[in-house]
Protein backbone atom coordinates (compact mmCIF):
# COMPACT_ATOMS: atom_id res chain seq x y z
CA UNK A 1 0.00 0.00 0.00
CA UNK A 2 1.32 3.59 -0.79
CA UNK A 3 1.80 5.75 2.23
CA UNK A 4 1.44 9.61 1.69
CA UNK A 5 2.97 12.72 3.85
CA UNK A 6 2.26 15.94 4.22
CA UNK A 7 3.53 19.11 4.91
CA UNK A 8 2.03 22.18 5.68
CA UNK A 9 3.08 25.96 5.16
CA UNK A 10 2.14 29.80 4.82
CA UNK A 11 0.45 32.55 6.95
CA UNK A 12 -2.32 29.72 7.79
CA UNK A 13 -0.26 27.13 8.42
CA UNK A 14 -1.05 26.98 12.05
CA UNK A 15 -4.80 26.60 11.84
CA UNK A 16 -3.91 23.56 9.05
CA UNK A 17 -5.13 19.74 10.78
CA UNK A 18 -1.31 18.43 11.02
CA UNK A 19 0.94 17.91 13.87
CA UNK A 20 3.87 20.00 14.61
CA UNK A 21 6.36 18.10 12.62
CA UNK A 22 4.54 18.88 9.87
CA UNK A 23 4.69 22.19 9.55
CA UNK A 24 7.59 24.32 8.01
CA UNK A 25 7.67 27.88 7.43
CA UNK A 26 7.15 29.40 4.23
CA UNK A 27 10.78 30.62 3.94
CA UNK A 28 11.80 27.01 3.89
CA UNK A 29 9.43 25.64 1.46
CA UNK A 30 10.06 29.38 -0.65
CA UNK A 31 14.00 28.31 -0.62
CA UNK A 32 13.31 24.49 -1.55
CA UNK A 33 10.37 25.20 -4.15
CA UNK A 34 12.93 27.82 -6.08
CA UNK A 35 15.64 24.98 -5.75
CA UNK A 36 13.51 22.58 -7.43
CA UNK A 37 11.74 24.88 -10.32
CA UNK A 38 15.75 26.28 -10.78
CA UNK A 39 18.41 24.10 -9.39
CA UNK A 40 20.95 26.55 -9.78
CA UNK A 41 18.87 29.72 -8.12
CA UNK A 42 21.33 30.89 -4.68
CA UNK A 43 18.52 33.67 -4.43
CA UNK A 44 14.85 34.14 -4.14
CA UNK A 45 12.57 37.14 -3.96
CA UNK A 46 9.09 36.61 -3.40
CA UNK A 47 6.58 39.66 -3.09
CA UNK A 48 3.89 38.74 -1.87
CA UNK A 49 0.26 40.48 -0.80
CA UNK A 50 1.57 40.86 2.76
CA UNK A 51 5.44 40.43 2.45
CA UNK A 52 8.22 40.40 0.66
CA UNK A 53 11.31 38.16 1.13
CA UNK A 54 14.79 37.58 -0.06
CA UNK A 55 16.13 34.71 0.85
CA UNK A 56 19.54 33.11 0.45
CA UNK A 57 19.34 29.59 -0.49
CA UNK A 58 22.98 26.88 -0.65
CA UNK A 59 23.23 24.70 -3.81
CA UNK A 60 20.58 22.38 -2.46
CA UNK A 61 17.97 24.59 -1.98
CA UNK A 62 18.80 24.78 1.82
CA UNK A 63 18.06 28.45 3.79
CA UNK A 64 20.95 30.46 4.83
CA UNK A 65 20.28 34.26 5.18
CA UNK A 66 16.79 35.69 4.75
CA UNK A 67 15.59 39.29 5.34
CA UNK A 68 11.75 40.02 5.48
CA UNK A 69 9.57 43.10 5.75
CA UNK A 70 6.03 41.92 7.33
CA UNK A 71 5.52 44.87 9.67
CA UNK A 72 4.54 48.05 6.52
CA UNK A 73 2.78 47.09 3.57
CA UNK A 74 4.99 49.39 2.01
CA UNK A 75 7.08 47.27 -0.60
CA UNK A 76 4.44 44.49 -0.33
CA UNK A 77 1.88 43.22 -2.80
CA UNK A 78 -0.62 45.06 -1.39
CA UNK A 79 0.80 48.36 -1.92
CA UNK A 80 -0.26 48.21 -5.73
CA UNK A 81 -3.56 46.29 -4.55
CA UNK A 82 -4.08 49.51 -2.67
CA UNK A 83 -3.72 51.99 -4.95
CA UNK A 84 -5.20 49.99 -7.83
CA UNK A 85 -8.28 50.35 -5.43
CA UNK A 86 -8.07 54.25 -5.22
CA UNK A 87 -7.77 53.66 -8.97
CA UNK A 88 -10.72 52.06 -9.74
CA UNK A 89 -8.82 49.28 -11.54
CA UNK A 90 -8.43 45.48 -11.00
CA UNK A 91 -5.20 44.32 -10.06
CA UNK A 92 -4.74 42.54 -13.27
CA UNK A 93 -4.91 45.81 -15.35
CA UNK A 94 -1.70 47.54 -13.29
CA UNK A 95 1.09 45.91 -15.00
CA UNK A 96 -0.20 46.55 -18.63
CA UNK A 97 -1.64 50.41 -17.63
CA UNK A 98 2.47 50.79 -16.16
CA UNK A 99 3.80 49.32 -19.61
CA UNK A 100 2.28 52.05 -21.44
CA UNK A 101 4.07 55.10 -19.73
CA UNK A 102 6.19 57.19 -21.30
CA UNK A 103 7.43 59.57 -18.44
CA UNK A 104 9.49 59.20 -15.13
CA UNK A 105 7.56 60.39 -12.27
CA UNK A 106 9.07 59.73 -8.64
CA UNK A 107 6.60 58.69 -6.30
CA UNK A 108 7.77 60.01 -2.92
CA UNK A 109 6.06 58.27 0.02
CA UNK A 110 6.97 55.29 1.55
CA UNK A 111 3.66 54.73 2.97
CA UNK A 112 1.20 53.11 1.06
CA UNK A 113 -1.58 55.54 2.15
CA UNK A 114 0.12 58.58 1.44
CA UNK A 115 1.29 57.24 -1.61
CA UNK A 116 -2.33 56.50 -2.50
CA UNK A 117 -2.94 60.86 -1.45
CA UNK A 118 0.38 61.46 -3.53
CA UNK A 119 -1.37 59.69 -6.40
CA UNK A 120 -4.44 61.50 -6.24
CA UNK A 121 -2.91 65.03 -6.10
CA UNK A 122 -0.85 63.49 -8.90
CA UNK A 123 -3.81 62.88 -10.75
CA UNK A 124 -5.32 65.77 -10.22
CA UNK A 125 -2.50 67.98 -11.25
CA UNK A 126 -2.66 66.34 -14.65
CA UNK A 127 -0.17 63.35 -14.41
CA UNK A 128 -1.30 60.70 -16.29
CA UNK A 129 -2.15 57.10 -14.75
CA UNK A 130 0.19 55.30 -16.82
CA UNK A 131 3.06 57.07 -15.56
CA UNK A 132 1.97 57.44 -12.39
CA UNK A 133 1.56 53.67 -11.53
CA UNK A 134 4.89 52.99 -13.68
CA UNK A 135 6.56 55.15 -10.52
CA UNK A 136 4.56 53.00 -8.23
CA UNK A 137 5.56 50.19 -9.41
CA UNK A 138 9.50 51.63 -9.89
CA UNK A 139 8.74 52.54 -5.74
CA UNK A 140 7.72 48.85 -4.78
CA UNK A 141 10.56 47.34 -6.81
CA UNK A 142 12.94 49.71 -5.31
CA UNK A 143 12.09 49.06 -1.63
CA UNK A 144 12.50 44.94 -2.76
CA UNK A 145 16.10 45.82 -4.00
CA UNK A 146 17.09 46.98 -0.44
CA UNK A 147 15.40 43.94 1.45
CA UNK A 148 17.39 41.86 -1.30
CA UNK A 149 21.04 44.36 0.00
CA UNK A 150 20.10 43.77 3.25
CA UNK A 151 19.85 39.77 3.22
CA UNK A 152 23.01 39.71 1.22
CA UNK A 153 22.40 40.94 -2.14
CA UNK A 154 21.99 38.82 -5.60
CA UNK A 155 24.04 35.60 -6.62
CA UNK A 156 23.18 33.65 -9.68
CA UNK A 157 20.83 32.41 -10.34
CA UNK A 158 17.89 34.79 -9.16
CA UNK A 159 14.46 33.54 -8.69
CA UNK A 160 11.41 36.08 -8.46
CA UNK A 161 8.42 34.18 -7.44
CA UNK A 162 5.07 35.30 -5.83
CA UNK A 163 1.89 36.84 -7.03
CA UNK A 164 3.76 40.53 -7.92
CA UNK A 165 5.83 38.28 -10.23
CA UNK A 166 2.80 37.76 -12.42
CA UNK A 167 2.91 41.69 -13.04
CA UNK A 168 4.90 42.89 -16.31
CA UNK A 169 5.59 46.32 -15.12
CA UNK A 170 6.87 44.76 -12.15
CA UNK A 171 9.19 42.52 -13.63
CA UNK A 172 10.50 44.81 -15.77
CA UNK A 173 11.49 47.25 -13.88
CA UNK A 174 12.66 44.80 -11.21
CA UNK A 175 15.25 43.21 -14.47
CA UNK A 176 16.42 47.06 -15.02
CA UNK A 177 17.75 47.42 -11.24
CA UNK A 178 19.11 43.98 -11.24
CA UNK A 179 20.84 44.54 -14.65
CA UNK A 180 22.40 48.44 -12.48
CA UNK A 181 23.04 46.71 -9.82
CA UNK A 182 24.46 42.85 -10.13
CA UNK A 183 25.40 43.27 -13.63
CA UNK A 184 24.12 40.07 -15.78
CA UNK A 185 22.47 37.51 -13.63
CA UNK A 186 20.05 35.19 -15.10
CA UNK A 187 16.65 35.42 -13.58
CA UNK A 188 14.06 33.01 -13.62
CA UNK A 189 10.36 33.82 -13.17
CA UNK A 190 7.86 30.72 -13.32
CA UNK A 191 4.79 30.61 -14.67
CA UNK A 192 3.52 28.37 -11.42
CA UNK A 193 5.63 30.46 -9.29
CA UNK A 194 2.54 30.94 -7.15
CA UNK A 195 3.01 27.65 -6.03
CA UNK A 196 6.73 27.64 -5.03
CA UNK A 197 6.23 27.62 -1.28
CA UNK A 198 3.29 24.27 -1.77
CA UNK A 199 6.11 23.00 -4.17
CA UNK A 200 8.61 23.20 -1.23
CA UNK A 201 6.11 21.74 1.19
CA UNK A 202 5.80 18.55 -1.45
CA UNK A 203 9.38 18.06 -1.41
CA UNK A 204 9.67 17.90 2.62
CA UNK A 205 7.07 16.01 2.53
CA UNK A 206 8.58 13.61 0.28
CA UNK A 207 11.80 13.35 1.86
CA UNK A 208 9.79 12.70 5.42
CA UNK A 209 8.30 9.84 3.47
CA UNK A 210 11.68 8.49 1.88
CA UNK A 211 12.98 8.68 5.61
CA UNK A 212 10.67 6.95 7.36
CA UNK B 1 -12.45 96.71 12.29
CA UNK B 2 -10.53 94.15 10.58
CA UNK B 3 -12.44 91.06 8.68
CA UNK B 4 -10.26 87.89 7.76
CA UNK B 5 -11.17 84.88 6.36
CA UNK B 6 -8.75 81.10 7.43
CA UNK B 7 -9.06 78.54 4.92
CA UNK B 8 -7.61 75.21 6.30
CA UNK B 9 -6.97 73.11 3.46
CA UNK B 10 -6.20 69.88 4.65
CA UNK B 11 -6.08 66.10 3.50
CA UNK B 12 -9.69 65.15 3.77
CA UNK B 13 -11.62 68.39 4.39
CA UNK B 14 -11.45 72.08 3.28
CA UNK B 15 -12.42 74.05 6.61
CA UNK B 16 -13.12 77.82 6.21
CA UNK B 17 -13.68 80.57 9.04
CA UNK B 18 -14.40 84.14 8.36
CA UNK B 19 -14.12 86.47 11.45
CA UNK B 20 -14.50 90.23 12.66
CA UNK B 21 -12.71 91.60 15.09
CA UNK B 22 -13.07 95.07 16.67
CA UNK B 23 -11.74 96.84 19.44
CA UNK B 24 -10.26 93.43 21.18
CA UNK B 25 -14.10 91.88 20.77
CA UNK B 26 -13.37 88.83 18.16
CA UNK B 27 -16.84 87.66 16.48
CA UNK B 28 -16.81 84.43 14.43
CA UNK B 29 -19.46 85.56 11.65
CA UNK B 30 -19.47 82.24 9.05
CA UNK B 31 -18.18 78.60 8.59
CA UNK B 32 -17.76 75.73 6.49
CA UNK B 33 -16.84 72.25 6.42
CA UNK B 34 -16.54 70.79 3.24
CA UNK B 35 -15.21 66.93 2.34
CA UNK B 36 -12.77 66.68 -0.47
CA UNK B 37 -13.93 63.00 -1.77
CA UNK B 38 -11.95 63.03 -4.63
CA UNK B 39 -13.32 66.58 -5.97
CA UNK B 40 -10.67 69.70 -6.75
CA UNK B 41 -9.86 71.28 -2.88
CA UNK B 42 -9.44 74.65 -5.21
CA UNK B 43 -12.73 74.88 -6.47
CA UNK B 44 -13.54 73.84 -3.07
CA UNK B 45 -12.04 76.71 -1.24
CA UNK B 46 -13.27 79.19 -4.13
CA UNK B 47 -16.95 77.53 -3.40
CA UNK B 48 -16.39 77.93 0.48
CA UNK B 49 -15.43 81.55 0.39
CA UNK B 50 -18.09 82.38 -1.49
CA UNK B 51 -20.57 80.90 0.89
CA UNK B 52 -19.42 81.97 4.20
CA UNK B 53 -19.44 85.80 2.62
CA UNK B 54 -22.66 85.79 1.23
CA UNK B 55 -23.69 83.91 4.98
CA UNK B 56 -22.05 86.67 6.23
CA UNK B 57 -23.58 89.83 4.11
CA UNK B 58 -20.15 90.87 2.99
CA UNK B 59 -17.99 90.94 -0.37
CA UNK B 60 -14.83 90.12 -1.07
CA UNK B 61 -13.54 93.55 -0.89
CA UNK B 62 -14.77 94.33 2.50
CA UNK B 63 -12.19 91.80 3.70
CA UNK B 64 -9.29 92.73 4.83
CA UNK B 65 -6.99 89.28 5.24
CA UNK B 66 -7.17 85.90 3.80
CA UNK B 67 -5.09 83.39 5.19
CA UNK B 68 -4.73 80.07 4.10
CA UNK B 69 -2.89 77.25 6.02
CA UNK B 70 -2.65 73.41 6.00
CA UNK B 71 -1.75 72.40 2.15
CA UNK B 72 -3.13 75.54 0.77
CA UNK B 73 -0.58 77.72 0.00
CA UNK B 74 -1.27 78.13 -3.65
CA UNK B 75 -4.98 79.07 -3.32
CA UNK B 76 -5.33 82.05 -5.70
CA UNK B 77 -7.14 84.44 -3.37
CA UNK B 78 -4.56 83.83 -0.62
CA UNK B 79 -3.34 87.27 1.18
CA UNK B 80 -0.81 84.50 3.33
CA UNK B 81 0.10 81.97 4.43
CA UNK B 82 0.81 80.27 7.75
CA UNK B 83 1.70 77.35 8.71
CA UNK B 84 -0.04 74.49 10.58
CA UNK B 85 1.23 74.53 13.62
CA UNK B 86 0.62 78.22 14.40
CA UNK B 87 -2.90 78.16 13.45
CA UNK B 88 -4.12 75.00 15.03
CA UNK B 89 -2.00 76.46 18.51
CA UNK B 90 -4.04 79.99 17.81
CA UNK B 91 -7.43 78.18 16.79
CA UNK B 92 -7.04 75.92 19.79
CA UNK B 93 -6.14 78.87 22.70
CA UNK B 94 -9.41 80.61 21.07
CA UNK B 95 -11.33 77.82 21.47
CA UNK B 96 -10.08 76.07 24.93
CA UNK B 97 -8.25 79.04 26.66
CA UNK B 98 -7.17 76.67 28.89
CA UNK B 99 -5.19 74.69 26.07
CA UNK B 100 -1.53 74.32 26.51
CA UNK B 101 -0.99 71.97 23.79
CA UNK B 102 -2.88 70.34 21.00
CA UNK B 103 -3.05 67.04 19.20
CA UNK B 104 -3.71 67.81 15.60
CA UNK B 105 -5.29 64.33 13.84
CA UNK B 106 -6.37 64.77 10.47
CA UNK B 107 -6.61 62.40 7.76
CA UNK B 108 -3.47 61.66 7.04
CA UNK B 109 -1.03 62.70 10.16
CA UNK B 110 -1.09 63.06 13.60
CA UNK B 111 0.60 66.04 15.46
CA UNK B 112 1.47 67.21 18.81
CA UNK B 113 1.61 71.35 19.16
CA UNK B 114 2.24 72.55 22.93
CA UNK B 115 2.11 76.48 23.26
CA UNK B 116 1.41 79.39 25.19
CA UNK B 117 -1.44 80.93 26.09
CA UNK B 118 -1.33 83.49 23.59
CA UNK B 119 -0.89 80.36 20.99
CA UNK B 120 2.34 80.91 20.10
CA UNK B 121 3.87 77.40 19.35
CA UNK B 122 6.53 76.62 22.28
CA UNK B 123 7.45 73.13 20.53
CA UNK B 124 6.14 70.35 18.15
CA UNK B 125 6.38 66.39 16.88
CA UNK B 126 4.75 64.94 14.16
CA UNK B 127 4.11 61.52 12.74
CA UNK B 128 5.83 61.38 9.18
CA UNK B 129 6.57 58.60 6.63
CA UNK B 130 3.50 56.16 8.09
CA UNK B 131 -0.41 56.57 8.02
CA UNK B 132 -0.49 54.44 11.10
CA UNK B 133 -2.83 56.46 13.72
CA UNK B 134 -4.11 58.58 11.38
CA UNK B 135 -8.04 59.26 10.37
CA UNK B 136 -7.69 58.09 7.08
CA UNK B 137 -6.74 54.44 8.68
CA UNK B 138 -9.66 54.17 11.17
CA UNK B 139 -12.01 55.35 7.93
CA UNK B 140 -10.96 52.70 5.84
CA UNK B 141 -11.50 49.75 8.71
CA UNK B 142 -14.87 51.55 9.21
CA UNK B 143 -15.78 51.56 5.35
CA UNK B 144 -14.82 47.66 6.09
CA UNK B 145 -16.80 46.93 8.76
CA UNK B 146 -19.81 49.09 7.08
CA UNK B 147 -19.78 51.65 9.54
CA UNK B 148 -21.01 55.16 9.46
CA UNK B 149 -17.86 57.76 10.59
CA UNK B 150 -20.42 58.85 13.07
CA UNK B 151 -20.95 55.72 14.58
CA UNK B 152 -17.36 54.97 15.82
CA UNK B 153 -17.42 56.66 19.40
CA UNK B 154 -20.39 55.44 20.10
CA UNK B 155 -19.22 51.36 19.05
CA UNK B 156 -15.87 52.21 20.84
CA UNK B 157 -17.34 53.02 24.28
CA UNK B 158 -19.60 49.66 24.01
CA UNK B 159 -16.12 47.55 24.11
CA UNK B 160 -16.00 44.85 26.47
CA UNK B 161 -12.91 43.12 25.30
CA UNK B 162 -11.28 45.04 22.72
CA UNK B 163 -8.61 43.22 20.34
CA UNK B 164 -5.44 44.51 20.11
CA UNK B 165 -4.39 45.06 15.94
CA UNK B 166 -0.87 42.98 15.80
CA UNK B 167 0.43 45.37 13.09
CA UNK B 168 1.20 49.26 13.07
CA UNK B 169 0.64 49.51 9.13
CA UNK B 170 -2.65 51.12 8.35
CA UNK B 171 -2.61 49.18 5.41
CA UNK B 172 -2.08 45.57 7.12
CA UNK B 173 -4.14 46.67 9.61
CA UNK B 174 -6.55 45.95 7.30
CA UNK B 175 -5.98 42.65 7.08
CA UNK B 176 -5.61 41.95 10.66
CA UNK B 177 -9.37 43.51 10.96
CA UNK B 178 -10.34 40.96 8.10
CA UNK B 179 -9.02 38.26 9.97
CA UNK B 180 -11.07 39.46 13.35
CA UNK B 181 -14.56 39.51 11.64
CA UNK B 182 -13.92 35.79 10.60
CA UNK B 183 -13.10 35.24 14.06
CA UNK B 184 -16.18 36.75 15.55
CA UNK B 185 -14.81 39.52 17.20
CA UNK B 186 -17.68 42.27 17.35
CA UNK B 187 -17.24 45.32 15.58
CA UNK B 188 -17.07 47.57 18.92
CA UNK B 189 -13.94 45.97 20.74
CA UNK B 190 -12.70 46.07 16.96
CA UNK B 191 -12.54 49.51 16.70
CA UNK B 192 -11.84 50.16 20.18
CA UNK B 193 -8.40 48.35 19.71
CA UNK B 194 -7.82 50.40 16.49
CA UNK B 195 -8.46 53.81 18.85
CA UNK B 196 -6.04 51.94 21.21
CA UNK B 197 -3.00 51.52 18.27
CA UNK B 198 -4.07 55.64 17.51
CA UNK B 199 -4.04 56.69 21.47
CA UNK B 200 -0.85 54.72 21.84
CA UNK B 201 0.53 56.44 19.00
CA UNK B 202 -0.56 59.95 19.61
CA UNK B 203 0.24 59.91 23.68
CA UNK B 204 3.74 59.20 22.84
CA UNK B 205 3.96 62.56 20.55
CA UNK B 206 2.60 64.00 23.46
CA UNK B 207 5.41 62.97 25.75
CA UNK B 208 7.91 63.93 23.61
CA UNK B 209 7.23 67.56 23.22
CA UNK B 210 6.97 67.10 26.95
CA UNK B 211 3.13 68.26 27.37
CA UNK B 212 2.50 69.03 30.97
CA UNK B 213 -0.03 70.55 32.69
CA UNK B 214 -3.41 72.49 30.84
CA UNK B 215 -5.82 71.51 28.82
CA UNK B 216 -4.44 69.52 25.78
CA UNK B 217 -7.43 70.25 22.74
CA UNK B 218 -8.17 67.48 19.87
CA UNK B 219 -7.92 69.21 16.58
CA UNK B 220 -8.81 67.98 13.56
CA UNK B 221 -11.48 66.09 11.90
CA UNK B 222 -11.22 62.94 14.19
CA UNK B 223 -11.71 65.86 16.95
CA UNK B 224 -15.38 64.76 16.98
CA UNK B 225 -14.84 60.63 17.56
CA UNK B 226 -15.59 60.45 21.08
CA UNK B 227 -14.27 56.92 20.84
CA UNK B 228 -11.16 58.22 19.77
CA UNK B 229 -11.43 61.35 22.79
CA UNK B 230 -12.38 58.38 26.08
CA UNK B 231 -9.58 56.31 24.95
CA UNK B 232 -6.39 58.68 24.88
CA UNK B 233 -8.19 60.28 27.99
CA UNK B 234 -7.30 56.66 29.19
CA UNK B 235 -4.10 56.72 27.84
CA UNK B 236 -3.14 59.59 29.09
CA UNK B 237 -3.62 58.63 32.59
CA UNK B 238 -2.00 55.78 32.42
CA UNK B 239 1.14 56.92 31.09
CA UNK B 240 1.15 59.73 33.94
CA UNK B 241 1.12 62.52 31.16
CA UNK B 242 0.00 65.79 33.34
CA UNK B 243 -2.86 66.93 31.02
CA UNK B 244 -6.40 66.73 30.96
CA UNK B 245 -7.30 65.57 26.85
CA UNK B 246 -10.56 67.72 25.76
CA UNK B 247 -12.16 67.89 22.70
CA UNK B 248 -14.53 70.61 21.06
CA UNK B 249 -17.50 71.13 18.95
CA UNK B 250 -15.43 72.74 16.27
CA UNK B 251 -12.24 71.57 16.78
CA UNK B 252 -12.27 70.78 12.83
CA UNK B 253 -11.80 74.21 12.67
CA UNK B 254 -9.12 75.28 14.80
CA UNK B 255 -6.74 75.51 11.76
CA UNK B 256 -9.17 77.91 9.77
CA UNK B 257 -9.71 79.58 13.25
CA UNK B 258 -6.21 80.22 13.55
CA UNK B 259 -5.43 81.51 10.00
CA UNK B 260 -8.07 84.10 10.63
CA UNK B 261 -7.00 85.40 13.81
CA UNK B 262 -3.45 85.58 12.66
CA UNK B 263 -4.26 87.28 9.46
CA UNK B 264 -6.01 89.78 11.31
CA UNK B 265 -2.77 90.31 13.72
CA UNK B 266 -0.53 90.53 10.51
CA UNK B 267 -3.08 92.69 8.52
CA UNK B 268 -3.22 95.27 11.74
CA UNK B 269 0.47 94.93 12.29
CA UNK B 270 1.01 96.31 8.72
CA UNK B 271 -1.54 98.72 8.26
CA UNK B 272 -0.33 100.15 11.57
CA UNK B 273 3.20 100.12 9.56
CA UNK B 274 1.72 101.36 6.51
CA UNK B 275 3.17 98.73 4.87
CA UNK B 276 0.15 96.50 3.85
CA UNK B 277 -0.30 95.43 0.53
CA UNK B 278 -3.06 93.83 -0.51
CA UNK B 279 -2.49 91.06 -2.92
CA UNK B 280 -3.26 91.53 -6.92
Amino acid sequence: MEESYSVGTGYGRVRLPFPKEQIRSEILCHGLGAHLMYPETRTVLDIGGQDTKSIQVDKDGIVVNFQMNDRCAAGCGRYLGYNADEMNIGVHELGPIAMESTKNIRINSTCTVFAGAELRDRLAMGDKRSDILAGLHRSIILRAMSIISRSGGISDQFTFTGGVAKNEAAVKELRKLVKENYGDVQININPDSIYTGALGAAEFARREGEAA
Amino acid sequence: MTLSVGVDLGTGAVKTALFRVEDGKTEWLARRNDKIRQRDPFKLADDALASVLKDAGLEQDDIQYIATTGDGENIQFSTGHFYSMTTHARGAVFLEPEARSLLDVGALHGRAVKMDERGKVLGYRMTSQCASGSGQFLENIARYLGIAQSEIGELSQQADDPEIVSTICAVLAETDVINMVSRGISAPNIIKGIHLAMAGRLAKLLRVIKASGGVTLVTGGLALDDGLIATLQENVGEQKIKVSVKSHPDSPYAGAIGAALWGVYRYEKLAAQGRFKKAS
